[in-house]
């Protein structure tokens, strides 16, 4: 072994591995990809809708725990001698349960009414609803990002060949115990009269099955899953500054993952989620640089996008989306 | 009716004498006529009763075309701001300012007796959304108090030529000194390259050690205008540019921030110079921190830094505070200069739930130039479109009281290129006793050598290049 190479290998020793840092990455950034792509899914499974909306209720997510955290201190005022993770995770569940509220009342006053509609229709209601929350949301933010006031700060947990990020463990966590959540929801009476409804409305309503329950029940849980998708992008490292009038569009980058896992798969945009957000981390860790010049500035960003382009001509329907038939 | 409106103009310019003849305890503002005559503003130093007089007494009806209604006893002044865009935490505050300082001079007669309307449009931050809100306005207004973006405001600018119609850019390009591009604008404050230019020299200045620079903006006038002067700073400061990421940063792209990142990180540099906004800065402060690279000194265009990121619940605050540095052409809030204090409390008389904000008082400096313009204007008799032009642009040694720096539309670009910067850093306890709006000055009126010596032959970025 070269003196030479001692020394690089001392040095990756005693500094952040390059390849571990980026899988932190990719852990942080698809486990946000994977809870918006989860949201999405679930109210397409179950109303045939493509929530154009679902960044909106990110953003409106992030700026409720904002809002009850740094500005009510909601519960905090009530436990004042509780410590500062009790009282955020108090004001996170609050905005939670405002979130499923917002999402419930947006179903059951726009997109009820449009039951038995074209669906490129409803799909324009979803655009006119993003526009209405979106800019709501914006007032509300005003002009300077807010910060949510999270307890984590920018403490991380150095290992010395890798440092993780507080907030990216709470996230892996939640992330997971989400999933797990849906797993068990799914196998409930709920979530059979949803994988019902998604099946066949009408078929659904002769057995028995309430469908604007079940529209409002998935409405509820996607609206949550991207309020939670929304806390996590605001907090370090990701846009450390909270929640601004961009946070929004960060859930358009959610599609590729959609696409990838497959429009109607749980476990579709779980995996897409998951995909995605390691191939952006690794392509701005690697593809970077005086030998990646000819890719241009920014290729990071379009990785997804080719990989979407790619499972597309490979499996048109996603890596675990199901195979429509039709017959002719 | 015509009876009441003369009785009523004879009153108001009675009263305007009356009170201009009173001790008022103001500063004087001097500025060229259109006509080479000179007017004199009068300004009380608590920003209270402002009036105008005028030598030789112009007492006849100014010429009018569009935007002033001598019936209705108005001038309208259009706004072209990005409320809902990328800036508009930025632009907003602006044009709460331009709304204070015209409540504050219409309650005190307005221009001789004509009280100012704004007429404002939220462009989104597209250029063809501006130039669409343009067509709209420029039938209704006399002079556009700001246009905000640089791409925006060229947009606008052959038809501004064409249409006589003088315009304040919202925008800190280098080209809006270039006389390709100048001749119905009214600048002000430092371009973006003489920033960068300024501010590296100060930080090698104050730091010896610094040999390296990493280079990273947005794309298009702001970030790369501001990247061409860092990297002049760098070549002439003998700093050698390990990392270049100009025109990469796109605050809506995650990929882009953590590619910036980790180009960051792995690149080292001594000085990181960043020019986006506080979306991205926070972004990718965060995340090189995150990786561990926590000791450089952060720099970059004045509105990259946002208070946002130093309020007492957000997570960079201390370790912004110890390594931002930035540039102010206008005193920030903290400023105590007589044209600062004076804002400030114009604002809270009329805005009593302000938040300390810095950009409110760039905000200030851009109504007081649209003042300066009208009231020339009025003075030289012509408030048309083409007669306020000529009177904005024959503007010299426009005085702000300490507010900004003194602005000149006349002589070449080089006499015209605002070269002096406030040095300012991050001041969050400040912030949160409300006693600035986030950040302090460190340093009041520099200019770097570079800066002094630089010589303006045209814009430092061409845009679309």
């Amino acid at each position: 072994m070269t003196p030479d190479l001692l020394v690089v290998i001392a040095q990756e020793a005693s500094t952040p591995s390059k390849f571990a840092q980026m899988v932190v990455d990719g852990v942080n950034l698809g486990g946000i990809y994977a809870l918006l792509a989860v949201g999405f899914v679930i109210i397409f499974r179950a109303t045939q809708v493509l929530n154009f909306a679902h960044g909106a209720l990110a953003a409106l997510g992030a700026f409720l725990v904002a809002s009850f955290a740094t500005v009510l201190d909601i519960p905090g005022r009530w436990i004042p001698n509780a410590p500062a993770w009790v009282s955020w995770t108090g004001a996170v569940f609050l905005a939670l349960i405002a979130a499923a509220l917002i999402g419930m009342a947006l179903e059951r006053v726009f997109l009820r009414p449009m039951v038995g509609e074209e669906l490129f229709a409803v799909a324009i209601v979803t655009l006119g609803m993003d526009i209405v929350v979106r800019n709501i949301t914006n007032d509300w933010i005003g002009p300077q990002p807010r910060p949510l006031g999270d307890p984590f700060g920018i403490s991380v947990f150095d290992l010395g060949w890798v440092r993780i990020p507080y907030t990216v463990v709470t996230q892996t966590v939640v992330a997971l115990l989400a999933v797990a959540l849906i797993a068990y929801f799914f196998r409930s009476r709920m979530g059979v009269a949803m994988r019902a409804t998604a099946f066949d409305q009408e078929a659904a309503r002769a057995q028995g099955i309430s469908v604007g329950r079940v529209f409002s029940t998935s409405w509820a849980i996607g609206a949550v899953l991207a309020a939670l998708a929304g806390i996590f992008i605001s907090l370090f490292p990701r846009r450390s500054t909270g929640v601004d009038p961009t946070t929004a569009f960060f859930a358009f980058r959610a599609f590729p993952a959609i696409i990838i896992g497959g429009l109607d798969s749980v476990v579709g945009a779980l995996v897409g989620g998951l995909i995605v957000g390691f191939a952006e981390a690794g392509a701005s860790s690697y593809l970077v640089g005086e030998n990646w010049e000819f890719l241009g500035t920014g290729f990071a960003g379009i990785v997804p996008y080719l990989l979407m382009m790619v499972v597309l001509i490979i499996r048109p329907y996603g890596l675990f989306g199901t195979e429509e038939i039709r017959r002719v | 009716m015509k009876i009441k409106s003369r009785w009523l103009a004879i009153f108001l310019t009675l009263g305007l004498v009356l009170a201009a003849c009173s001790p008022s305890g103001g500063d004087d503002t001097t500025t060229t006529a259109a006509d080479g005559g000179e007017a004199t503003t009068t300004t009380s130093g608590d920003g209270g009763d402002a009036t105008t007089t005028t030598e030789g007494e112009m007492m006849d009806d100014p010429a009018v075309d569009v935007g002033v209604d001598l019936e209705a006893g108005t001038i309208t002044v259009g706004l072209l701001s990005d409320l809902t865009g990328p800036f508009g935490p930025l632009v907003a505050p602006f044009v709460t300012a331009h709304e204070v300082y015209w409540e504050e001079v219409n309650e005190n007669g307005g221009i001789n007796g004509l009280q100012v309307e704004l007429e404002v449009r939220d462009t989104g931050y597209v250029v063809d959304n501006h130039v669409q809100l343009y067509e709209e306005l420029k039938d209704q207004v006399v002079m556009f108090g700001h246009s905000t973006g640089s791409p925006h405001t060229v947009a606008i600018s052959p038809q501004l030529a064409e249409d006589g119609i003088l315009a304040i850019p919202l925008t800190w390009y280098s080209g809006w000194t270039d006389p390709a591009l100048s001749s119905n604008v009214m600048h002000h404050g430092n371009p973006y390259c003489i920033e960068s230019m300024n501010l590296i020299s100060w930080i090698t200045e104050q730091m010896p050690d610094i040999s390296t620079v990493a280079i990273a903006s947005f794309a298009g006038d702001y970030g790369q205008d501001s990247a061409a002067g860092a990297k002049l700073a760098a070549e002439a400061l003998g700093l050698e540019v390990v990392y270049d990421a100009e025109g990469l940063v796109n605050a809506a792209d995650e990929a882009s921030l953590t590619e910036v990142a980790n180009g960051i990180v792995a690149a080292a540099p001594d000085l990181v110079w960043l020019t986006a906004n506080g979306t991205a800065l926070g972004a990718i402060f965060g995340q090189a921190l995150a990786a561990g690279f926590d000791s450089a000194v952060w720099s970059g265009a004045a509105p990259t830094f946002s208070p946002a990121l130093i309020a007492p619940d957000a997570p960079l605050k201390d370790p912004i505070a110890a390594s931002w540095y930035s540039g102010s052409y206008y005193e920030p809030w903290s400023g105590t200069s007589a044209g600062t204090e004076a804002a400030k409390a114009s604002l809270l008389e009329r805005r009593p739930d302000t938040t300390p904000l810095d950009f409110y008082m760039g905000g200030f400096v851009e109504a007081q130039m649209t003042h300066a313009a009208l009231q020339a204007a009025y003075d030289a008799g012509d408030l048309t479109q083409a007669g306020v032009l000529a009177a904005g642009k024959a503007i010299e040694n426009l005085d702000f009281d300490g507010l900004a720096p003194p602005e000149t539309y006349v002589g070449d670009a080089n006499t015209q290129l605002q070269r002096v910067i406030h040095i300012i850093q991050p001041d969050p306890e400040g912030l949160a006793t409300g006693m600035s709006g986030g950040t302090q000055i460190v340093e009041a009126n520099y200019t770097a050598q570079i800066a002094a010596d630089f010589d303006f032959q045209s814009a430092c970025y061409t845009l679309g290049s």
